[in-house]
C-alpha cells in the first residue's frame, strides 16, 4: 500500500457521517468498550451526579430541592470554613506534593546504583508507608502530647522544653506535623513508578550519550535518565498532586474530626463533615465540584511542567 | 558432602531426642514424688490434731437462714477436744444473679483464713433444653439457666480451687457465723467434718481387689454436662475435627465445651449410668490448644471426692489435635462403680502452678511497694542525670531487690525442672530477677530504668494471670472396661484432607455476614447491626430460640458497617431495625422523617419504664421517641485504695475535695487525671449540670453556653488543667496501672480495660461516682452526663409491628441478661457493657458492690440533648477546651465567640429542616 492510498482513503473517511464512520469502524470501539464502561461508571457518571447534586439541597433521607447555584455562593461568601480548608489544602498540595515528589525521585535515583539486594531492601522500607493503610497512626505517638510522646520525651531530656507540648491539639504545630507525616507517607506510589522506570532505560543510551559527548552524571540525568522517565514522572506527578489534594483521612486520624479550631482541616474533611455528620449532600457535592476543578487544572499544570524537562 | 550433613543432622536428632525424653522421664519422677496434702491449715492454729468425728448442725438449730448483703447464719457447736474441721455447707444460691455467693467464716468471731483470696459458693447453672436444630441443620445454642437446688460445698480455697479449708474448733462451745458478702443464699445446714485425705491409688485399688472389670462402655458427650459453675462454660462449635461429636460437616454442630473453662474451681459435672457393678477405666476425649508451653490442671471427683491422690490436679499439656485422654495415662488406673447413677465431675484447679503462681504473686506485691517506695523518693518522671542515693532513702532497697531476684530465679528453675522446657513463657521471671540483680548491684540505674522496671513486673502479673487460666476443652467422656482399647482422637490423613476441602467448598456457599432465618413463618424482620460477628450471631442464636418460636416472626440479621447505613435507607434497601446505632442517630434519622416514632405504640410508656430516663433522652424529638437503648455508660471515678490508703488520703467525694487533695499527690510524685482529652464533653457536661446549668435554651432552639453558669463551669473545668497542671494528654490505663495518677475521673469503658489488662493491681482499686457539687442542703450533687448506643426503627419498616415486637424482645431483661453473659463466655471480660435495662443491670455479671456504684452515677446521670445542629455543641466545646487549655486562650472570649457560630449552625438547620 502506498503513502497516497492511505492519505485518499482518510480522506473519504472524514467526509462520511458521524454515524456512519462510527459504524464502519465498530471494532475499535469494541475494544474500548469495557474500559468506556468502567470509566462512565465509576468516573464520568458519579462526577456528573455530584455536579447535579450541588446545584439542590438534599439529605440523601428525603428528596433534593433544586437551589441553583446556592451553594457556591455560600460557600465563597459566608463559609469561613471553607475558605480555611482550601487554604490549607492549596498550601499542603504545594509542600508535599512538590516535596514528596522531588524527595522520591532523588531516592529512586540514589538507590537505582546500589546493589540488588541492599536495593531491595530500600524499595521495601520506602514503599511501606504508602502500602499499609493506617500506618501514619504511629505519627500520633510520635508526636503525643503526653510526655512520654517520642518527640516530647527526646526534647525534654535533652533540656530543650520543660512542659511538653500539645502537637496534635495546638494550632501552631498541627500543619507541621501533618505536613512532616505526609511527605513521609507520600513518597510510595510515584517511588514505585520511578524505580522500575530507572530500571527500564537501556544501558545502550548512557554508551551513546558518553560517546556523544556527555560529561557528568548532572548531564546523564537531564538529558538520558528524565526525559526516558517522562511516562513515570507524568504518573508519579499526578499520584503526588491527587495525593495530596486527597488529604483527610490522616488528618482525622492524627487530629480528631475536626482539628481544634479547623486548623488542619482540609477540602475533605469539609466534605464528610457536611456529608455524614450534617447530611447536606448537596453542599458536599459542591465541594467534590470545586475539588475536581481544582485537581483537574493541577494536572494540566503538571503536564505544562513536564513539557519542558530535557529541553 | 551432603550425606555427610544429613548424617550429622540425623545424629543430633537423636541425641536431642534421647535428651528430651530423660529430661520427660526425670520430671514424670518428680511429679509422682509430689505430696498431695491440699489442706489449708488457719496459720494461728496449725498445731491442732485433725478431728476425729463430725458435728452436723440442722437448719432448724442455726439462727437466721439466709446470708448476703452481710447478714449471716449462726451456728453453736460443741467440739470434744481442740480439732480440726472441714467445713461443707448445704445451701440454695438465690436466683436472678450471675456471681457466685462469697462468704466469710468467722469461728469465734475470729476469720481464721483472712490471708487467703476467697471462699465461694458457686451457683450451678445448666442447659435450659437438649441441643435441637433449626431448619437449615445448624445447632441452635441451648440459653444458660441457673439449676436451682439444694447442693452442698466443702469450703476451698478460691485460689487454686480445690484446696480444702480447715477450721480449728477450740475444745466446748464454739460459735460459727456463715457472712454473706454481696450475693444472698439460703443455708440448710452445715456439717463439721474430719479432713478428707485422698488414698493413693494403690491403697484404693487394694480394697477393690474382688471385683472384676465391666463389660461394657458408656460415653457421655461432655457438651450436655448436667450442671456447672459458670454459665460462661456453655456448648460450643468444633469444626476443626471431623472426629468430634457429634459432626455435621459444613454445618454448625454444638459438640464441645470448654473454651471458657479457665477460671480456678470452675467445675462441670456429667451423669453417668453405669451398666454394672465393676472396674472401668475413663476415657476423656480433650484439646488443650490455648497456651503452648503451659499445661491445664484438672482434678476428677466421682460422686464428689477425690478417689484418689493421683486424680488431684492432673496435667495436660498443650496440642493443636485432639486427644483421647485415659485416667493414669499409660498405665490406666481403674474405678470402681456400682450400677447406676454416678457423677463425674471435673474441676479447674492450679494443681502444682499454685505455689510456684503463690511465689510469683508475692514477689510481685513486693516489687510493686518498692516501686512505690522509689517513685515517692524520686517523683513520677524523675531527672535521669540525678543521683538520688535511693539506697539511703528507700529502706533495704539492696535486701529486697536481692531478695525477690533469688526468689524468681528459683520459682524459675522450679518451672523449668517441671516442664522440661525453659525460655519462652519463662521469659517474663527471668527478666524480672535478671533486672532487680542488676538494680541491687546498681541503685543509681534505677531512676534511667524505672519504666521497663515497671513493664517488668506487669509482664511478670501478666504471666500469672495467663497461668492460671488455661482452658480446656472437652468433647465426650467414656466409661469403658480396663482391657479396652481407645478409638484414634483424630482421622488420618486423606480423611482430614476430605473434610477440609468439603468445609472450603462450603465456604463459597454459605454467606457469612448474613444470617438468614427459617422458612415458614409469614412475617419476618430485617435487622442489621454494625458490630463483630460474636455479636451478630449470639443475637442471631437468642433470637431464633427466643423470639421467632413465641411471635412468629422470622429475623434476618445482617452484619455490616456503620456507613452502609444512609447510602441504604436512601435508596429504599434498608433495613427495619437497626441495632448498635451511635447515639446521634435517632434524631439525625427522626429530623428527616427517617426514623419511626415508638411512641406511637400503645404500649410505648411500659417499655421505657424499662430504663433511666437519661438512657433515651438523647433519642427524644419532637415529643416523639425514636429509638430504644441499648446500653448505658457515664463517667466514673477510679482510686487505688491501696496508694491512697497509704498517703492517708480519703477518696474525694466533691470537686474542692479533689483539689484539696492534689498537693499532697504530687509531694510524692503522683497526679489526679480528669479524662478531658477524650471525654471532654461528658466532663464539661457534669461540671455544667452541676451547677445547675444547661446546653439549651427551650427545645434546643439556642446554646445556653453563653450563660453565666456556663461560664463559670467552663472556667471550673478548664481550670483543672491550667491553674492545678493536670495533664492534657496521657495514657490512663499506664497511669493508674502504675500509680502515678491514684486517682482518674474516665468513662466506665475503663473497668473493662482493668479487669482485662491490669491483672498485678486486681482489688486494689476501687470505684466511685464523679466528684460531685456540694448543694446548699448538704447534698453533693454528683450530675454528669450519660451516652449509649440505640436500636432504631426506620420509617420505611415493612411490618412495624413485628419490628416493634423485636424491639421490646431486645430490650427485655432475660434477653439483655443473656446476650450480657453470652458476649462475656465467648469474648471474655472486655466484652462486657453496661445493659440499659435495669433489670438487667442488676442481673448482669457486676458485684453487688460495683453494681451499687454504677446504679448510684446512672441515678445522677442525665442525657446530653440531640437537637438539630447539636453537633456543634460538641464540636465547639472541645475546640474551645483545648484553645483554653493549650494555646491559652480567655475562657469567656472563646466560649462566647463560638455561643455565636453555634447558634447561627442551629438556626440554618432549622431553617433547613422547614422547624
Amino acid at each position: 500500500m502506498t503513502g497516497t492510498n492511505v492519505k485518499h482513503k482518510q480522506t473519504a473517511y472524514h467526509e462520511r457521517a458521524l454515524l456512519s464512520r462510527i459504524a464502519s469502524s465498530w471494532r475499535s470501539y469494541l475494544f474500548i468498550a469495557p474500559f468506556a464502561a468502567a470509566f462512565i461508571t465509576f468516573t464520568a457518571l458519579p462526577v456528573g451526579m455530584a455536579i447535579v447534586n450541588s446545584l439542590t439541597r438534599y439529605s440523601v433521607l428525603e428528596p433534593p430541592v433544586f437551589v441553583g447555584v446556592d451553594n457556591y455562593i455560600r460557600m465563597f461568601t459566608t463559609d469561613k470554613t471553607f475558605q480555611l480548608a482550601l487554604k490549607n489544602t492549596l498550601l499542603l498540595a504545594a509542600i508535599i506534593g512538590p516535596c514528596g515528589y522531588l524527595l522520591s525521585l532523588v531516592m529512586a535515583w540514589l538507590i537505582n546504583s546500589l546493589p540488588r539486594a541492599v536495593r531491595t531492601f530500600f524499595v521495601i522500607a520506602l514503599y511501606t508507608p504508602a502500602s499499609a493503610t493506617s500506618v501514619y497512626v504511629i505519627w500520633k505517638i510520635i508526636f503525643s502530647g503526653d510526655e512520654y510522646g517520642l518527640v516530647n520525651g527526646f526534647l525534654k531530656t535533652w533540656g530543650f522544653i520543660m512542659e511538653p507540648i500539645s502537637f496534635l491539639y495546638d494550632t501552631k504545630y498541627m500543619l507541621l506535623v501533618l505536613i512532616i507525616c505526609q511527605i513521609w507517607v507520600s513518597m510510595g506510589v510515584g517511588f514505585l513508578g520511578f524505580v522500575a522506570g530507572l530500571k527500564n532505560i537501556d544501558k545502550q543510551y548512557y554508551e551513546a550519550a558518553a560517546v556523544d559527548g556527555v560529561k557528568n552524571r548532572w548531564q546523564e540525568a537531564w538529558f538520558i535518565t528524565l526525559p526516558m522517565l517522562k511516562p513515570q514522572l507524568l504518573f508519579g506527578a499526578i499520584m503526588a498532586i491527587t495525593g495530596s489534594f486527597g488529604i483527610g483521612n490522616e488528618t482525622v486520624q492524627l487530629f480528631g474530626m475536626p482539628s481544634t479550631g479547623y486548623a488542619a482541616h482540609t477540602m475533605i474533611n469539609h466534605l464528610s463533615d457536611y456529608y455524614s455528620i450534617r447530611y447536606e449532600v448537596g453542599y458536599a457535592s459542591a465541594i467534590a465540584a470545586m475539588l475536581f476543578v481544582l485537581m483537574i487544572s493541577a494536572n494540566k499544570l503538571v503536564n505544562a511542567l513536564l513539557r519542558r524537562v530535557g529541553r | 558432602m551432603g550425606m555427610h550433613k544429613s548424617k550429622v543432622l540425623f545424629r543430633v536428632v537423636i541425641a536431642m531426642f534421647c535428651f528430651i525424653s530423660l529430661i520427660a522421664s526425670l520430671s514424670a519422677a518428680a511429679h509422682a514424688a509430689e505430696s498431695y496434702d491440699k489442706l489449708v491449715y488457719p496459720y494461728s492454729y496449725a498445731d491442732y490434731p485433725q478431728a476425729e468425728s463430725e458435728i452436723i448442725v440442722e437448719a432448724s438449730d442455726l439462727s437466721g437462714t439466709t446470708i448476703g448483703n452481710g447478714a449471716s447464719v449462726k451456728a453453736i457447736v460443741n467440739a470434744p477436744s481442740n480439732g480440726l474441721y472441714q467445713l461443707e455447707l448445704t445451701y440454695r444460691a438465690a436466683t436472678g444473679r450471675s456471681y457466685p455467693v462469697d462468704v466469710v467464716i468467722l469461728i469465734n468471731g475470729e476469720d481464721q483464713h483472712d490471708n487467703i483470696a476467697g471462699v465461694e459458693l458457686p451457683r450451678l447453672w445448666t442447659n435450659e433444653s437438649a441441643i435441637t436444630e433449626d431448619a437449615n441443620g445448624n445447632d441452635i445454642r441451648p440459653r444458660q439457666i441457673e439449676y436451682d437446688i439444694v447442693t452442698k460445698k466443702t469450703l476451698t480455697d478460691t485460689f487454686d480451687g480445690e484446696s480444702m479449708l480447715l477450721f480449728a474448733l477450740k475444745q466446748g462451745s464454739n460459735e460459727i457465723e456463715i457472712i454473706g458478702r454481696e450475693e444472698e443464699a439460703a443455708i440448710y445446714q452445715v456439717a463439721l467434718r474430719k479432713p478428707y485425705c485422698a488414698p493413693s491409688y494403690n491403697e484404693y485399688i487394694t480394697a477393690y481387689n474382688y471385683a472384676s472389670n465391666a463389660a461394657e462402655t458408656v460415653r457421655v458427650q461432655a457438651e450436655n454436662a448436667d450442671y456447672k459453675t459458670a454459665s460462661s462454660l456453655a456448648p460450643a462449635i468444633d469444626m476443626s475435627s471431623l472426629y468430634s461429636q457429634p459432626n455435621k460437616g459444613s454445618r454448625m454442630a454444638l459438640n464441645i465445651i470448654g473454651d471458657a473453662w479457665t477460671n480456678p474451681g470452675q467445675s462441670m459435672t456429667w451423669i453417668i449410668n453405669a451398666p454394672d457393678d465393676g472396674l472401668y477405666k475413663l476415657n476423656i476425649r480433650l484439646r488443650q490448644n490455648k497456651s503452648q508451653g503451659l499445661y491445664a490442671s484438672r482434678t476428677l471427683l466421682i460422686d464428689g471426692l477425690v478417689p484418689f491422690a493421683e486424680a488431684h490436679g492432673m496435667r495436660f499439656t498443650y496440642s493443636t489435635d485432639w486427644k483421647i485422654f485415659t485416667l493414669g495415662n499409660d498405665e490406666p488406673y481403674s474405678l470402681y462403680l456400682t450400677k447406676g447413677q454416678h457423677e463425674i465431675t471435673l474441676v479447674s484447679v492450679l494443681g502444682d502452678m499454685a505455689a510456684s503462681l503463690k511465689e510469683a504473686d508475692d514477689t510481685i506485691q513486693d516489687l510493686k511497694q518498692l516501686s512505690l517506695d522509689i517513685m515517692k523518693v524520686t517523683g513520677a518522671s524523675p531527672d535521669t542525670m540525678r543521683d538520688y542515693s535511693l539506697e539511703k532513702y528507700v529502706p533495704n532497697l539492696v535486701g529486697r531487690l536481692n531478695a525477690n531476684a533469688s526468689a524468681l530465679e528459683a520459682l524459675a528453675a522450679s518451672l523449668k525442672q517441671r516442664s522440661g522446657f525453659g525460655g519462652g513463657d519463662l521469659a517474663a521471671i527471668e527478666k524480672m530477677a535478671r533486672q532487680s540483680r542488676e538494680f541491687a548491684l546498681k541503685p543509681y540505674q534505677i531512676t534511667e530504668r524505672f519504666a521497663s522496671f515497671q513493664s517488668n513486673i506487669s509482664s511478670l502479673a501478666a504471666w500469672i494471670d495467663n497461668s492460671s487460666r488455661v482452658a480446656l476443652q472437652l468433647d465426650w467422656l467414656e466409661i469403658a472396661p480396663p482391657d479396652s482399647k481407645p478409638e484414634p482422637a483424630e482421622p488420618g490423613f486423606f480423611q482430614r484432607l476430605g473434610y477440609s476441602l468439603t468445609r472450603f467448598a462450603a465456604s463459597f456457599v454459605n454467606d457469612y455476614s448474613f444470617f438468614a432465618s427459617e422458612e415458614g413463618q409469614n412475617k419476618n424482620v430485617n435487622i442489621w447491626i454494625a458490630t463483630g460477628r460474636d455479636q451478630a450471631q449470639l443475637i442471631n442464636q437468642m433470637a431464633r430460640t427466643g423470639f421467632t418460636p413465641s411471635s412468629g416472626v422470622s429475623v434476618d440479621i445482617r452484619l455490616i458497617t456503620e456507613d452502609m447505613i444512609l447510602p441504604a435507607v436512601a435508596s429504599g434497601v434498608g433495613p427495619d431495625v437497626w441495632l448498635n446505632a451511635p447515639p446521634d442517630a435517632p434524631v439525625n434519622f427522626a429530623s428527616r422523617n427517617s426514623a419511626y416514632d415508638l411512641s406511637t405504640f400503645v404500649d410505648a410508656d411500659a417499655i421505657k419504664a424499662r430504663f433511666m430516663p437519661s438512657a433515651y433522652g438523647a433519642f427524644e424529638y419532637g415529643g416523639g421517641l425514636y429509638a430504644l437503648p441499648e446500653s448505658q455508660s457515664c463517667p466514673l471515678m477510679f482510686y487505688r485504695d491501696d496508694i491512697l490508703t497509704e498517703l492517708g488520703v480519703t477518696p474525694p467525694q466533691t470537686w474542692d475535695e479533689l483539689i484539696r487533695v492534689i498537693p499532697t499527690l504530687a509531694q510524692n510524685g503522683m497526679q489526679v487525671l480528669i479524662d478531658g482529652e477524650s471525654a471532654t464533653m461528658a466532663m464539661f457536661a457534669s461540671f455544667l449540670y452541676q451547677n445547675g446549668g444547661e446546653f439549651y435554651t427551650g427545645e434546643g432552639l439556642a446554646s445556653a453556653l453563653d450563660t453565666e453558669v456556663a461560664l463559670g463551669s467552663f472556667l471550673q473545668f478548664t481550670k483543672f488543667y491550667t491553674n492545678y497542671g493536670l495533664p492534657i494528654s496521657y495514657n490512663i490505663f499506664n497511669r493508674f496501672k502504675s500509680g502515678e495518677s491514684p486517682i482518674v475521673v474516665a468513662d466506665m469503658s475503663l473497668y473493662n480495660t482493668l479487669r482485662h489488662a491490669a491483672p498485678e493491681i486486681k482489688g486494689k482499686w476501687k470505684m466511685s461516682p464523679i466528684p460531685g457539687t456540694l448543694t446548699t442542703d448538704g447534698v453533693i450533687n454528683r450530675s454528669t452526663a450519660s451516652g449509649g448506643r440505640a436500636s432504631i426503627m426506620l420509617q420505611n419498616a415493612v411490618d412495624p409491628e413485628s419490628a416493634w415486637e423485636f424491639m421490646k424482645w431486645y430490650s427485655d431483661a432475660d434477653t439483655q441478661v443473656d446476650y450480657v453473659n453470652g458476649l462475656e463466655s465467648l469474648m471474655g471480660a472486655s466484652a462486657r457493657f453496661n445493659p440499659s435495662n435495669l433489670e438487667a443491670q442488676n442481673r448482669a455479671l457486676w458485684t453487688r458492690s460495683e453494681q451499687a456504684v454504677i446504679k448510684e452515677a446512672l441515678n445522677w446521670s442525665r442525657a446530653v440533648p440531640e437537637v438539630p445542629g447539636g453537633y456543634y455543641t460538641s464540636r465547639y466545646v472541645v475546640n474551645a477546651f483545648r484553645l483554653v487549655v493549650v494555646s491559652g486562650e480567655n475562657y469567656r472570649e472563646t466560649m462566647l465567640d463560638y455561643v455565636k457560630e453555634i447558634n447561627l449552625e442551629i438556626e440554618r438547620k432549622r431553617q433547613e429542616l422547614e422547624l
